[in-house]
């Protein structure tokens, strides 16, 4: 049952609503119901959930005056639809490139994966 | 270096292009027991096959030292959870690692060099022999063919003992199941099956697969070492999966068996695949479904576990000649605890196969073997599935058995019998004599036909019980020595024509006068 209550929460979130106002709307509706024993648990799985899906938006570059990569990953975030600002993560295990990684989708088109793929090719 | 190399690689590297592919990717939530629970991945499809970005964070050179990719499987679709059993080193996976989708279902890469070689369910050769040069992927995982795709079984595969060809014969595109408790010998059946193709011609001698599943990896060595010394490797292929492996290789083991057959079955030939053995198999998938917190029924087993092993053995069938009339033969071997044939996986696998050899403990303990016991081992497919030659002789011999086996517990007054019931008792203890063969000795099927006739028509007549196994390996090196033609007729014929017939009655008229020594009879 707190899967389902926490599943409406976060939809209600990611759709914009005003957080504040969607917790209160949990509180009433969980009293309402006599369900108030539940209120912990599904603030616990609305944040284990927020924080994951939250974590897992970045860009991710070699080094941070890799401008061309930066625009780069911009311009391949745009293609998808996403124009907010991610955070930036330097890797410099990546050698170049960059990756994005946002609403459960990733595009690697770093210079480490290339090269992998290329020795991949050439050693099969 | 030479410049043809060189030269590749430069165009490859010429031809590399940057991927911006979109991949869909989640993040390993927890894991645990092999299971992967997974968030993301909302598109991923039952069974499809997803790799774990185990080397985020790595550099390019320890990326290059890890081995292998590692993959997982998708078994649970969950509302908010994607649980995926991982493919290899559960240690590799750690919390908040990256998954991407394959977008493609389970499969297996297959070639015909895979042939000769010892692999994995994934098809990676674990025999030391270097790489495989594969042809295609086959899905580990598919539908099986259906009514109208396939024609009836009649063309025999010979096991090269006596007992099942002559009474339970197995012909190709049949499911025989081989069924008996521990230690009764039913792996040295399926071996002795394997080993005794290399008496067929080369065009029509079918591929064999040893599928082991769970087994000890000291016995798969020393059977892969058996099929080499008797050359049969040349034709074998060894999927192995070792009891010390987890639970979801196991489970995929036979499938993998199953996806290499169909392979050779599409090119039009025949393929044997013994599967040893399903109990494990069901063991290993019992484990994985409680990991996945599937519901147990039954003794703990899934619901499904009816189907996992219907949906293998359906895989195997004959085609029609449109679709190449190729075929694939299924051993699968059933580990049945102290008899009981009536328990839960031995009745389900019962229900599904076209007939079962079961191999009785008692038998064995009295030095009977094969410890075959005819009585309830059948063959659904029958004599459809037998050369005319030993249709013609093996009817005697059933005949013979059965009404030896009734008047066998009248063994203990055979001082109060009457002469012919003595008689019959004593022809019934030639023929079970008759019936006993060495492990890993396969005996072609002229041979059997042979000395099955020369049973039915006097050869161990005048003879003592004791002498039956000296007597058969006389008359049929004798054959070997004086009647070539009549061995060599009957291989390619297949059937026992009057000339044949008539070089036979010779043949045995004149053992008997030439190996009067073996002649001394016990009837008081």
């Amino acid at each position: 049952m707190q899967n389902a209550y926490a599943a409406a929460v976060i939809q209600l979130i990611k759709d914009g609503q005003d957080v504040d106002q969607v917790l209160r709307g949990l509180a009433t509706i969980l009293t309402a119901r006599s369900h108030e024993k539940l209120f912990q648990s599904v603030l616990r799985i609305v944040l284990r959930t927020l924080e994951t899906h939250q974590s897992n938006d970045r860009v991710v570059v070699a080094s941070s005056e890799d401008a061309i990569a930066l625009e780069q990953a911009i311009a391949a975030l745009a293609k998808q639809g996403v124009t907010k600002k991610l955070p930036t993560i330097v890797d410099p295990n990546i050698i170049g490139g960059f990756v994005t990684e946002t609403n459960g989708v990733r595009i690697d088109a770093s210079y480490k994966q290339t090269l992998l793929t290329l020795y991949q090719t050439i050693t099969t | 270096m030479s410049t043809a190399l060189i030269e590749k690689i430069k165009q490859q590297i010429k031809d590399l292009e940057v991927d911006t592919t979109p991949q869909e990717v989640g993040v390993v939530r927890s894991v645990g027991d092999g299971i992967a629970e997974i968030d993301g991945l909302s598109s991923a499809q039952m069974m499809e096959m997803v790799v774990f970005a185990t080397t985020d964070g790595l550099s390019l050179q320890e990326t290059l030292e890890q081995t292998d990719a590692l993959y997982g499987l998708v078994l649970n679709l969950e509302e908010d959870v994607v649980k995926v059993v991982v493919l290899g080193e559960t240690t590799r996976v750690k919390e908040g690692v990256r998954v991407m989708r394959t977008n493609r279902l389970l499969s297996i890469p297959v070639g015909e060099a895979i042939v000769g070689r010892v692999v994995d369910p994934l098809g990676t050769p674990i025999d030391g022999k270097g790489g495989i040069a594969m042809d295609k992927h086959m899905p580990i995982e598919r539908v099986a063919y259906g009514v109208m795709e396939r024609s009836g079984v009649n063309e025999p595969v010979h096991t090269g003992i006596k007992a099942i060809d002559s009474m339970i014969p197995i012909g190709r595109g049949q499911r025989e199941l081989i069924i008996g408790d521990r230690q009764t010998g039913k792996t040295t059946i399926a071996i002795d099956t394997i080993i005794n193709q290399k008496y067929e011609p080369k065009e029509k001698r079918p591929i064999c697969i040893y599928v082991a599943i769970g087994q000890k990896r000291s016995k798969t060595a020393s059977l892969m070492a058996k099929l080499e010394a008797a050359g049969a490797m040349e034709y074998t292929t060894i999927v192995a999966t070792s009891a010390s492996e987890a639970s979801p290789l196991l489970f995929l083991a036979p499938f993998s068996g199953a996806a290499i057959g169909e392979y050779f079955m599409e090119q039009g030939r025949d393929v044997l695949v013994v599967f040893d053995d399903l109990s494990k198999h069901a063991n290993a998938y019992r484990q994985m479904s409680l990991l996945l917190r599937r519901p147990p029924g039954r003794e703990a087993y899934p619901g499904d576990i009816f189907y996992l092993h219907s949906r293998l053995l359906e895989r195997s069938a004959k085609l029609s000649k449109e679709l190449g009339g190729g075929s694939i033969t299924a051993l699968p071997i059933i580990e049945t605890q102290e008899g009981d044939v009536s328990a839960y996986i031995p009745t389900n696998v019962i229900s599904i196969t076209d007939g079962q050899i079961f191999l009785d403990t008692d038998l064995f303990n009295k030095g009977i073997r094969p410890a075959l016991d005819v009585g309830i081992s059948v063959s659904r497919v029958g004599s459809s599935a037998q050369t005319k030659a030993m249709k013609k002789v093996a009817g005697k011999i059933r005949l013979e058995l059965a009404q030896f086996r009734e008047l066998e517990a009248f063994m203990q007054f055979a001082s109060d019998l009457d002469e012919d019931t003595k008689k019959r008792i004593e022809s019934g203890r030639k023929y079970v004599e008759l019936l006993k063969q060495e492990q890993n000795n396969p005996i072609p099927f002229q041979k059997q036909v042979v000395a099955i006739y020369a049973a039915n028509n006097g050869l161990f007549d005048d003879a003592l019980v004791a002498n039956t196994h000296k007597i058969e390996l006389s008359f049929l090196e004798y054959m070997e020595r004086e009647y070539t033609n009549v061995l060599s007729g009957i291989e390619t014929g297949r059937e026992l024509t009057d000339e044949i017939v008539e070089q036979l009655n010779k043949a045995i008229v004149g053992f008997k006068e030439a190996h009067a020594q073996f002649y001394v009879s016990d009837v008081v």
